[in-house]
């Protein structure tokens, strides 16, 4: 390779060789001159999935009516699209629209990477207010609204059918007969319930299922302070519930090492009867060839007949960044996002609508439909959308090893309890 | 001479545990939708489909994800190779002041933490308005593996008897052509190993990948990869497809350059 | 010794202008690379912060904060664990297949190839890959076990297991890197010297010990360094594989410093922490180096 006679010269032409490729090729992706508004979303319009297509058609839909706007979407992980629009907008940039998962909006306001959209959004809700699920003061921070959810989800009951009759057991209608079931239709080969205490993506598995019992229990995760608040009474009452599952084999010693992808893994595969998990996911786990088909959804059982637990809600939403440079054409973006012209395509996709116009679809005479209005109605007189403070991370880490606590070392409930609400107090407002 | 069976034995071993848990991945790789997870597991898919296969290559974009890790890790391992032989070459060779500090130091470079840059990383590359290209993957690549190739190299060079040296420029070559002409082809399976190191470094990377870009058609292959971790579970069968795809031209440099893992070269030289 | 040839003052001063000459692009790149970053990261360690906005300065308070905080010396325990452990079965495990690939037998490339398959698929695969494998559930590698009579073992919930769990992926996708290191040295091991040994005698033990050994020394510094380091700062294979768990028996310190700053948004801890695992990978090189070259003086 070196052997040539011009040893040196031809080191040097490979080297400029390859600045020459990287000049040519490589300058940073820029797009063309018209109004161009930069969408951040983690969905992909050229996937092949259902909610990509309906995301596709949206975008498409929106710059055929008004050709004087150019949306350039950039499809960004869910796990990082946070962290990378902080860091844009602390560097002065950031895209014009982004997409914010509802669990992480305090996060943003704080950081302020968006923009309140009041001067828009009041407007708009007024024509709207009848049609629209909710409410934007589930937005609002001071006085000023930030986000609108353009799809929602709840977290519901997840059960085997064929489990529970081939066990001859009823539909649980509390969470003690819901630990009795799944007592009776766990073995060896089946977990009976699972909630999820892994470490990994940050306990969300766990604060999913214990966040909604809590409230049902009456407690809270903070009070009005910030402060822990889930070490109280109502927190005693439903870790115990899950120490006693674990006790008694309603759920096996796996669960404490599962996150909500393990569990949707557990569910396909036949090893796992009940849980708790998102609506969004159980179109998933219906691909199961073996378990699809008796996979079923209900709404979350309270400790009392008749009082089921409040459905935790969450949506994505979508936001204006701080730094946008085109916001009205971000609004108008928004707002045809929101329209039932495309709420209907994605509620096909297996999502919650928010605009109550849609569920006229004959669609929702289907099977999937009818479950999802079954959705809607939970989210409707039980839901509540979960509030979370900025720390929310290190909050959810705490809970789940507090969980873990209990359920591997036997720790007991109050004392586990009383040191995750110790350390997250000592931590707060760091 | 005794006999080889002991050695083809224990290179299977070896070769079954490295391939057997990637058995599993293609074997996922194969199967349709809704068997992919199964209890009990089962190995051999029933029937094997390409219907993943065929979603990856045709319906998402990682094809151009391909193309791009190969530009930027093609790229890299040039430029890495360029900076780090010669500098592996003073260290073996040249006595100077500061030699040891500025070895060291230059090592101390791979010593900071990538999640530690990563921020001031992306606002520099900001404001010398290099963010979301490929000149800067590739120049921040080639920084962190220059200094464990330039100390891999010196390893290497070291071997190589300082006598060639001493013949070459006796014969009249300067410092330079004899670096180019005598020494570097003899250090040859060095420079592939550290050729082949930086490669996988490049096409695996994530962490600099995701920071520096942002728009798809800059994306890298891991960083493709990643978006199969869905919020709506993962999809393990594209996945694996794409994870399978993504070995090929890795396996293919390997084979390309594995050849020059080949012994007698200095000896060849001793004697000439 | 150098025995370069030229010692008058003029080609000493060439001499030495070639060699800076020859480090200058390594100097340059990593320089204008890393320099800025580090500094940058020591600046914001110095402050007390709120996203990415600096609060007040506080000079070294979150480097005292890190010293009274016992997870600080617990993730520390767990780094090193994991660091120590896997390279105490890395490098002869490397060196081992190193030497069986290096012997002439049929379909060398064949082999080669697929035994360093591991290393070529990245960490998040490896992690979901093995968490999967593992998994007491569903996974085929526990099923596996279960057949044979080992019962139900939850590897990633009980923390005797997890961490040596963790060093087990670990190894299974690093030591290629190893092997191709210390193939491609083996390699340059003259013909004459594996000649004469066997011409005179000595046994396969002492060739190695004493020949092979430690003509490939070198490249074993360079090799323990890389992986040193390579260890310490991982993050990607102990996030997705455990997160730190369960209970934080498999937080090492750079999955702290992932989450303090990534996570947490605490940015000035997480930058002391970040130097904190640089002080250490500088204090873990200088001893491999101090030590081998003790060695080789012997």
């Amino acid at each position: 390779m070196w052997r040539d006679d011009d040893g040196k010269g031809r080191v040097l032409r490979v080297v400029l060789l390859v600045v020459a490729v990287l000049l040519a090729v490589g300058g940073p992706a820029h797009a063309a001159a018209k109004t161009t508004i930069t969408f951040w979303t983690f969905l992909n319009p050229e996937a092949a999935d259902p909610r990509s297509k309906a995301l596709k058609v949206g975008i498409e839909g929106f710059m055929a009516e008004n050709p004087d706007i150019e949306i350039k979407t950039e499809t960004i992980h869910w796990g990082k699209i946070d962290g990378l629009a902080i860091q844009a907008a602390a560097a002065g940039g950031g895209p014009d629209v982004l997409n914010v998962y509802s669990v992480q909006l305090t996060k943003h306001v704080n950081a302020k990477t968006v923009a309140p959209l009041n001067v828009y959004s009041e407007k708009w809700y007024a024509q709207n207010k009848n049609d629209y699920l909710i409410p934007p003061k589930e937005t609002t921070y001071d006085g000023k609204v930030y986000a609108l959810l353009w799809e929602t989800r709840v977290w519901v009951l997840w059960y085997r059918q064929d489990l529970l009759e081939k066990a001859g057991v009823k539909m649980p209608q509390t969470l003690d007969e819901l630990a009795k079931a799944a007592q009776k239709i766990g073995s060896d080969r089946l977990q009976g319930f699972v909630v999820g205490l892994s470490d990994t993506q940050l306990g969300a598995a766990f604060v999913e299922t214990f966040e909604p019992l809590l409230w049902g229990a009456g407690g809270s995760l903070l009070d009005a302070k910030g402060k822990a608040a889930f070490n109280g009474p109502a927190g005693e009452r439903v870790m115990q519930w899950i120490a006693d599952l674990a006790r008694t084999g309603g759920m096996g010693k796996a669960a404490a090492g599962m996150n909500a992808d393990d569990i949707l893994s557990g569910v396909k595969a036949g090893t796992i009867g009940m849980t708790f998990q998102g609506s969004m996911r159980v179109s998933a786990a219906r691909e199961s060839k073996d378990f699809g088909s008796t996979i079923r959804t209900a709404s979350v059982p309270g400790f009392q007949a008749g009082k089921p637990t409040p459905g935790l809600a969450a949506g994505q939403t979508l936001t204006i960044g701080a730094n946008s440079k085109h916001k009205d054409a971000a609004w108008r973006f928004i707002e045809y996002f929101l329209s039932p012209k495309v709420q209907l395509p994605f509620s096909k996709a297996g999502i919650v609508p928010v605009r109550k116009s849609v569920y006229a679809d004959p669609f929702f005479q289907s099977p999937e439909g009818r479950e999802v209005i079954q959705w809607r109605d939970y989210i409707d007189k039980h839901g509540r959308v979960g509030r979370y403070p900025e720390d929310f991370a290190k909050l959810s880490e705490l809970l789940a090893r507090a969980a873990q606590d209990v359920v591997l070392r036997n720790v007991p409930v109050k004392t586990a309890l009383d040191e995750a609400a110790a350390k997250y107090n000592a931590q707060a407002g760091q | 001479m005794t006999t080889k069976a002991p050695i083809y034995l224990l290179l299977l071993c070896v070769v079954a545990l490295a391939v057997v848990p990637l058995l599993w991945g293609l074997s996922t790789a194969l199967k349709p939708k809704g068997e992919v997870v199964t209890y009990p597991p089962r190995w051999i898919p029933r029937p094997p489909t390409l219907r993943n296969f065929s979603v990856v290559l045709r319906e998402t974009s990682m094809p151009r994800y391909f193309v791009n890790s190969l530009l930027i890790g093609l790229c890299s391992v040039v430029l890495t190779l360029g900076v780090g032989a010669h500098a592996g070459y003073a260290l073996a060779r040249f006595r100077f002041p500061g030699k040891h500090a500025l070895a060291f130091g230059i090592l101390a470079t791979a010593m900071i933490p990538g999640i530690s840059i990563l921020v001031p990383l992306y606002a520099l590359a900001s404001k010398v308005k290099l963010y979301d290209g490929y000149s800067i993957l590739v120049i921040v690549c080639t920084a962190w593996q220059v200094p464990t190739v330039m100390w891999m190299l010196k390893g290497f060079l070291e071997t190589v008897p300082r006598e060639l040296d001493e013949s070459a420029l006796i014969d009249g070559c300067t410092r330079w052509s004899a670096f180019y002409r005598v020494i570097l082809p003899l250090a040859r399976p060095g420079l592939a190993a550290a050729a082949l190191l930086t490669f996988v470094f490049v096409w695996n990377d994530f962490l600099i990948a995701f920071t520096l870009t942002v728009s798809n058609s800059r994306r890298v292959v891991a960083v493709g990869l990643y978006q199969y971790i869905s919020q709506y579970g993962i999809e393990w069968g594209e996945l694996m497809a794409a994870v399978t795809l993504a070995l090929l031209p890795v396996l293919g440099m390997f084979l390309a350059l594995q050849r020059h893992f080949i012994s007698g070269l200095t000896a060849g030289a001793m004697k000439g | 010794m150098d025995r370069s040839i030229g010692s008058t003052p003029r080609a000493f001063l060439g001499r030495h202008a070639q060699a800076y000459l020859f480090m200058l692009p390594a100097i340059l790149v990593a320089g204008a690379v890393s320099l800025y970053p580090i500094a940058y990261a020591f600046f914001l360690s110095l402050f007390r912060t709120r996203y990415l906005e600096r609060l007040a300065f506080i000079g070294l308070g979150n480097y005292r904060q890190l010293f009274a905080d016992p997870a600080f010396r617990q993730n520390l325990m767990h780094s090193l664990t994991y660091v120590f452990g896997s390279l105490i079965v890395v490098l002869p495990f490397s060196l081992g297949v190193a030497i069986l690939l290096n012997q002439p037998v049929k379909y060398r490339a064949v082999f080669r190839a697929l035994i360093i398959l591991p290393w070529v698929v990245s960490q998040t695969i490896i992690a979901l890959l093995w968490g999967w494998l593992l998994n007491p559930d569903f996974g085929p590698g526990m099923y596996a076990l279960e057949r044979l009579g080992a019962g139900k073992v939850s590897v990633f919930t009980d923390t005797r297991f997890a961490l040596p769990t963790l060093i087990g992926v670990n190894v299974w996708g690093s030591y290629p890197m190893a092997v191709i290191l210390l193939l491609a040295a083996l390699q340059t091991i003259p013909k004459e010297l594996k000649e004469a040994a066997r011409v005179d005698g000595t046994s396969r033990w002492q060739h190695f010990a004493h020949i092979t050994l430690p003509l490939v020394q070198p490249t074993l510094l360079v090799a323990t360094i890389m992986l040193t380091l390579l260890y310490f700062n991982m993050v990607t294979l102990v996030l997705i594989l455990t997160g730190g768990g369960p209970l934080g028996a498999t937080e090492v310190l750079s999955l702290r410093a992932l989450k303090e700053g990534f996570d947490f948004w605490h940015v000035g801890y997480a930058a002391t922490l970040g130097i904190a695992i640089f002080f250490f990978n500088v204090v873990f090189s200088l001893l491999y180096i101090r030590l081998l070259r003790q060695e080789a003086l012997q």
